[in-house]
């Protein structure tokens, strides 16, 4: 029992730092989307002003693709989100998290 | 004679209280790893099922608006609704398997799948769909508008 409670306290710590990446997950991929609607509604600016808001005080990196000058009407943008999650970080990993989203160019 | 027998008793009992210690302990330690790898199964399940639903809605929300941006209210001349709808869904690792034009051309509906990650989870699971609305505003007196 010695042996197995510290073992159980190590594995039950890991699974709550596995949720946290889990939920973060959902978060990279929302952040993903709000970042693509906006760079096809409003542009790089309100495409980074969008995914700032939904990152709250993590960290954030975000990609839009194609460039402005070569995105029309019509066209689609990609948002490519990665969000720092706070998930291992006691243990000294800092865990980039992927969300990425796609939207036609509206204006 | 005796002071031996009990000598040897005493061990013996000695020895099957260790032996059945050390098999709690190593039943105690199995339980905890097929319980953590229990937990961790399904922990990969429910994460990779959100997953999946958060991309069928990114995909579904993105393929209506695309459907709807092919409104001649919104592009001169208008589009293909349905082609538009599918490579935007496609982008976003969906397929589309449904729309709902009825309200053509201000406003188009969709149904967009996406498939979990994991190949154990989409066996048992399958595909996760969502659905997505768009409606279209026309700009009034400037001849177009927006999805």
């Amino acid at each position: 029992m010695a042996l197995a409670t510290p073992l159980l306290v190590v594995l039950l710590v890991l699974l709550l730092h596995a949720a946290v990446l889990g939920a973060d997950v959902v978060a990279a991929q929302a952040a993903a989307q709000q970042a693509a609607r906006a760079a096809a509604v409003g542009g790089d600016a309100a495409a980074h002003e969008a995914v700032a808001e939904a990152a709250g005080h993590r960290p954030v990196r975000l990609l839009l693709e194609p460039p402005p000058a070569a995105r029309t009407v019509g066209d689609r943008v990609t948002a490519r989100v990665e969000l720092s999650s706070a998930a291992f970080a006691p243990f000294g990993a800092t865990v980039w998290v992927p969300g990425q989203a796609t939207f036609a160019v509206e204006r | 004679m005796n002071a031996e027998g009990h000598d040897g008793r005493g061990a013996t009992r000695a020895a099957t209280a260790a032996g059945e210690r050390g098999a709690v302990a190593l039943t105690a330690v199995l339980s905890a790893l097929l319980l953590t790898a229990g937990a961790a199964a399904a922990l990969s399940a429910v994460g990779d099922l959100a997953s999946a639903v958060a991309r069928a809605r990114t995909a579904a929300d993105a393929a209506a608006l695309a459907g709807a941006g092919a409104s001649p209210l919104v592009t001169p001349g208008g589009g293909d609704p349905r082609r538009a709808a599918a490579e935007v869904a496609a982008a976003n690792g969906g397929r589309l398997i449904g729309v709902d034009d009825d309200a053509w051309p201000l406003g188009y509906a969709v149904t967009v799948e996406v498939q979990p990650a994991t190949r154990w989870i989409r066996r048992i699971v399958g595909p996760v769909r969502a659905g997505a609305v768009a409606g279209v505003r026309p700009a009034v007196g400037v001849g177009g508008g927006g999805a």
